[in-house]
């Protein structure tokens, strides 16, 4: 008797864990529908800017992931007064068209146009540069302990620099994405090495990572705080690190369309996701309305911050991964900081020390 | 002086009780005279009426077929038990069907209307089988109203044996024109409506979820079960507030003679009835529970995800009945039911559904019939996110006061009048956001509830002009009103619903909000061309105000409810359906072909991108458009014999279109596109075979197409954001198609006939066949979206369950 009723058990228990399952499937869609991608953005502050226009790839197909650059596009930047300022196609990023701008005017309305290599012409809708503009008023920073379960399964925590924005009040309701990127510098550190070099290394820390807000969500219109980014205390801020923290101003309309982004890029593949649906952007083939268009060309306000993080200020510390005493596991870049990817030794000139 | 007629009720009574206890065949014959036999009495036509009733528990036999013989026109007993039939005066032989019960002819000679209480008794049923209905074989010939299913558990359970229970819906989506988007749904389609338009009843009382843990269970008690009725074509004009369909499924009286009980013991889930007289033949109860206990297998499993999970559902009914005198009956059914279910950190929530209902029955004349109910009850659930620092608890709920009041009228034997009034309010809570633990930083909110109040005053007549037609007509007059306190919305006008288009808000403390009336005709044709062949017409009109609005890819036990309003108007649809049913071999083999269209004037969808939960603006988020439905039914069935079978294949669509205006963008370009459960080919085969004296084998195959899914056909980037992927438009594509087998073997009636037992040995998806209950995507960093499927019962499922009765 006590062994059938093992048996049974047992038979239960897997009937269990077998009956309920998810598995990665691929499923039987016929298509091979391929958009043309055209993604950009101009501001009212002079820099360099960029269009990057490119084929969709193929679900399903060869390495679905990857886009296409579409090069010999003619690019330009038009006015609501017909002036145009051609873009130049970029020699380092295939796909890429690059024009220094001196800023943009308030009172005009901007749209871009995009002279692809078949003739067909994409253009976006005209836009304004947005009225309600949100400057930034600071960014903090803190460390915080983030949980996480470690090797033997259990729930550990790890200290983590995390940055905030703050920004005041405005009159109008306000739209805003922020971009982040970080930069560090390094010194060389190995046994024996007689003129160690400080090397500056930039980062892109903001992969993926959508960061959208609208006023109307915080207290009087007031940003307080927000959580824009979060890293590992690790040797990145052993000497100093540097968040540059870029806060766009944007219309409603293109809020609305990095909204529609989040929420197909926040799928976690459970039961109760949301139901998906289908992205619209600003841009449209003139030539054959019928073929299809993504992107968005992007008319924003910018407010540009940076801020140097230098955590012995608060009394922490960060160890270096460089070991001083001879040892074969040290990584390369203690002897040679500039086998680090964009690195630089020579200083910017915005550096703190 | 002793009353004839009361003395041949009490006569009738012993001798088929007598009978029934030494006469081991089907049949049972009587010879019964009513009246004085002269010319002018054998040349009028005469009523037999009576109660059917259990001869051992005295309960009463609901759906019972009676059939004169001769012209092989038949009735069903009623709710309360009660027929009528009228026959020619002189000899006559009435025929007494109900599955589960032995066969009963009475040949009667007949001068005056009479009466006459029938007393049936239970043929050898397996204890795990509950007897659920009975139309006579030659009932879809005569019956006037199409797609109407009067289901047999005997034969449906056989195939729903999943945990070796038998289940109602299962049972029912092995019928054709029923679907389900898949195992786990919690609820089902009828004729390519959506799982809100169906009307489902236990004992009067108002289901809005039927499933108990992912559609696992059904909620309803198998040993309670008396019979289950689904209207998947014209609704009989006492419903209402549904598009597609009713499914009634009424519960059994307790014994009123004695004490007894029955129950089940299952690898997943136990159950247990006991019931007795309160009053000896007067009044009786019956209590009836479930429980599962998953729970504790799951903790006995080393996974980390399945330890931390749980499953576990209860329901307990309680139903006690009373009649107060020979016309009058009272009663009462009282149902809870909860359901907890958490997977890992991944998936968490529960849902209980509680009410109660209350009848009273009487019997104004042998012509006119009374009665009235109400029903009070409430359905919960809840969504908690158990993740990060915002840990909450997101609960809406649907609270509901109901009751009808109804008259049957036999005017004469040709005319059947019934009227009444049907009340229904319903109360919203469209949703609550709560903190879970001390350290949550989840910030409390609530909307505000909605209520609203539908009052209709109905009417149908049933009239025979002759032999071979009949009609059944009923007209509905319904006015829904959107009650206070609320607020409305101004938009500008022409312009989409949106935040900047927002002009005033008013609110509104008491009083109506918004109202809307309609009339709702019907009207059903039975033309018999011979008592082998029969067409079929029928035209359905219906409001519905209760709107299920699905958050997620998948419609699940916490989707949110809204009321219509003065942005979303009531849905309407009218249906049409027509059908030849034709029977051969004597009734033993039966088939018929149905043809049905529906025309939705209104549907309720959501916009691309909707934000649903905790939206006190939620008009934003809806588009309102148009739908259809149409199909062929195809059946073939075999269900006298040893060996019985059902074959049935449905070719269906199901389709939508939200097209653009002034204030909303237009879905899929404005062209039709498939409903979330447009499955256009359905097929549902069942064997049954008698392989021993108390052995029973069961097979069932079930195929569908899969149903439509949204998905992606490519993917970009934009600024840093990698592999944004960009949806088809809604519903391109098809999850793989499902099909499953199943096989059942069933050992019983064994053991002393005081205390019988019975086993049930089931295989459930016999090749193991991994259904997508639903598929979904995840997009994992750097790369692009991958399709998951979620299989509820993805693998081959054995169980053995343990049935026994006593008393």
């Amino acid at each position: 008797m006590k062994n059938v009723l093992s048996y049974s058990l047992l038979l239960l228990s897997l009937s269990f864990l077998m009956y309920s399952c998810i598995d990665e499937i691929t499923l039987d869609i016929d298509n091979d529908t391929r958009f043309i991608i055209v993604d950009g953005l101009v501001t009212d502050v002079a820099g360099l800017y960029s269009v990057r226009v490119n084929n969709s790839p193929v679900i399903g197909v060869g390495n679905d992931n990857i886009l296409e650059p579409i090069e010999g596009c003619q690019v330009n930047l038009m006015d609501n007064t017909g002036r145009a300022i051609a873009f130049i196609e970029s020699t380092e990023e295939r796909g890429t068209y690059e024009r220094n701008l001196v800023g943009l005017d308030l009172d005009k309305s901007y749209h871009i146009e995009v002279v692809l290599p078949d003739g067909d012409v994409i253009v976006s809708e005209p836009q304004s540069l947005p009225s309600a503009f949100v400057p930034i008023e600071s960014v903090d920073w803190d460390v915080i302990d983030v949980e996480f379960i470690n090797e033997t399964g259990n729930v550990a925590t790890r200290p983590f620099v995390e940055i905030y924005v703050n920004s005041a009040p405005i009159e109008n309701d306000g739209f805003v994405r922020w971009r982040v990127d970080g930069e560090y510098d390094i010194v060389e550190r190995a046994f024996g090495l007689l003129n160690p070099r400080h090397c500056y290394v930039k980062q892109s820390i903001d992969i993926n990572n959508l960061l959208i807000s609208d006023t109307r969500d915080f207290v009087e219109g007031s940003i307080i705080r927000e959580p824009l980014s979060r890293l590992p205390m690790d040797s990145r801020f052993n000497i100093l690190y540097l968040f540059s923290v870029s806060q766009f101003s944007l219309s409603e309309e293109e809020f609305n369309y990095w909204s529609q982004i989040d929420k197909l890029i926040g799928v976690e593949g459970t039961l109760f996701d949301p139901p998906p649906g289908v992205i619209s952007g600003n841009l449209t083939n003139t030539t054959d309305p019928s073929k299809l268009v993504q992107g968005y060309f992007s008319v924003a306000r910018l407010s540009f911050v940076r801020r140097f993080v230098n955590i012995a200020e608060r009394g922490f510390f960060a160890d270096t991964d460089c070991l001083t005493r001879p040892n074969a596991n040290n990584p390369p870049q203690c002897l040679d900081c500039t086998t680090l990817p964009n690195s630089t030794l020579v200083r910017p000139p915005y550096w703190l020390f | 002086m002793l009353d004839p007629k009361l003395l041949g009720r009490f006569l009738l009574m012993v001798w088929i009780v007598f009978i029934g206890s030494i006469v081991k065949s089907q049949d049972v014959s009587l010879d019964l005279v009513f009246g004085q036999k002269t010319k002018e009495t054998t040349n009028q036509k005469h009523v037999l009426s009576g109660f059917i009733t259990d001869s051992k528990s005295a309960s009463v036999v609901i759906g019972a077929t009676v059939t004169d013989k001769k012209t092989k026109v038949g009735t069903i007993s009623n709710e309360e038990g009660y027929f009528e039939l009228v026959l020619q005066g002189g000899k006559n032989s009435v025929e007494i069907n109900f599955l589960g019960y032995k066969d009963l002819v009475i040949t009667l000679e007949i001068y005056e209307s009479a009466e006459l209480d029938i007393f049936l008794e239970q043929a050898d049923i397996q204890l795990d089988q509950v007897t659920i209905s009975a139309a006579s074989e030659q009932e879809n010939i005569t019956s006037t109203i199409s797609g109407v299913e009067r289901l047999g558990i005997k034969e449906l359970g056989k195939r729903s044996q999943l945990f070796g229970e038998l289940d109602v819906l299962r049972s029912i989506q092995t019928l054709s024109g029923v679907t389900s988007v898949g195992d786990g749904a919690s609820g089902f389609n009828v004729r390519g409506g959506n799982t809100d338009e169906n009307l489902i009843l236990q004992d009067d009382g108002l289901i809005i979820n039927p499933a108990h843990t992912l559609g696992f269970f059904s909620l309803f008690h198998p040993d309670l079960i008396s019979s289950v009725e689904l209207y998947k074509g014209n609704q009989p004009g006492n419903f209402g507030g549904r598009l597609s369909s009713v499914l009634q499924v009424n519960l059994r009286e307790g014994d009123n003679e004695k004490f007894k009980g029955r129950g089940g013991v299952g690898m997943a889930a136990s159950r247990l009835t006991l019931e007795g007289p309160i009053k000896k033949g007067k009044s009786s109860f019956i209590v009836g529970g479930r429980i599962s206990y998953l729970d504790y297998i799951l903790n006995l499993v080393r996974d980390i995800n399945v330890k931390r999970s749980e499953t576990l559902f209860y329901d307990v009914t309680v139903k006690a009945d009373s009649r107060l005198s020979e016309k009058t009956k009272v009663g009462m059914t009282a149902f809870l039911s909860s359901d907890q279910f958490r997977f890992g950190d991944e998936v968490n929530f529960d849902y209980t559904t509680q009410y109660a209902t209350g009848y009273i029955s009487h019997l104004l004349s042998d012509k006119v019939n009374i009665k009235a109910n109400l029903n009070i009850g409430r359905y919960e659930s809840s969504l908690f996110d158990i993740q990060g620092a915002d840990q909450s608890r997101f609960t809406t709920g649907v609270n509901y006061l109901r009751g009808t009041v109804k008259t049957f009228f036999e005017v004469n034997e040709q005319f059947t009048l019934q009227g009444g009034l049907d009340f229904n309010r319903f109360n919203i809570e469209p949703g609550s956001l709560t903190p879970e633990g001390e350290d949550s930083a989840a910030v409390p909110r609530s909307l505000n509830d909605e209520t609203g109040q539908a009052i209709t005053p109905f009417i149908q007549l049933e009239w025979k002009p002759s032999e071979s037609l009949s009609l059944v007509g009923s007209f509905r007059y319904t006015t829904y009103s959107r009650l206070g306190p609320g607020q409305i919305a101004t938009y500008g006008e022409n312009e989409p619903r949106s935040a900047s288009s927002l002009i005033s808000i008013q609110q509104i403390e008491s009083g109506s909000l918004a109202t809307y009336t309609g009339i709702e005709p019907r009207l059903s044709l039975n033309y018999t061309i011979n008592d082998q062949t029969s067409i079929k017409l029928g035209y359905n009109r219906g409001f519905q105000y209760l709107n299920q609005i699905s958050n997620t890819a998948s419609a699940n036990p916490v989707d949110i409810w809204k009321l219509s309003d003065t942005f979303v108007r009531p849905q309407t649809a009218d249906n049409y359906n027509a059908g030849v049913f034709r029977n051969f071999a004597e009734n033993k083999f039966q088939t018929s072909v149905e043809l049905f269209y529906r025309n939705q004037n209104t549907i309720v969808e959501y916009r691309d991108f909707p934000d649903l939960l905790l939206n006190e603006f939620l008009e934003r988020e809806l588009v309102t458009g148009i739908g259809r439905a149409y199909g062929i039914e195809t059946n073939i069935k075999k269900s006298r014999g040893d060996f019985t079978f059902q074959l049935n294949y449905t070719y269906s669509r199901s389709e939508r279109r939200v097209e653009e205006s002034e204030i909303q963008v237009a879905l899929n370009n404005g062209e039709w596109f498939s409903s979330n459960f447009d499955k256009p080919h359905s097929l549902n085969l069942s064997l049954s075979k008698k392989v021993g004296r108390i052995t029973n084998l069961s097979v069932n195959f079930a195929y569908s197409t899969g149903r439509p899914l949204t998905a992606p056909i490519s993917n970009f980037g934009v600024d840093n954001i990698l592999n944004v992927p960009i949806f088809s438009e809604r519903n391109q594509f098809r999850i793989p198609d499902y099909h499953r087998l199943d096989v059942a073997y069933t050992i019983g009636p064994f053991g002393k006939k005081k205390a019988q037992n019975s086993l049930v040995l089931s295989v459930f998806n016999v090749y193991g066949r991994r259904n997508a209950y639903s598929v979904f995507f995840r997009q994992r960093a750097f790369q692009s979206i991958s399709a998951l499927r979620l299989s509820t019962l993805g693998s081959i499922f054995p169980s053995i369950t343990y049935n026994f009765r006593f008393g």
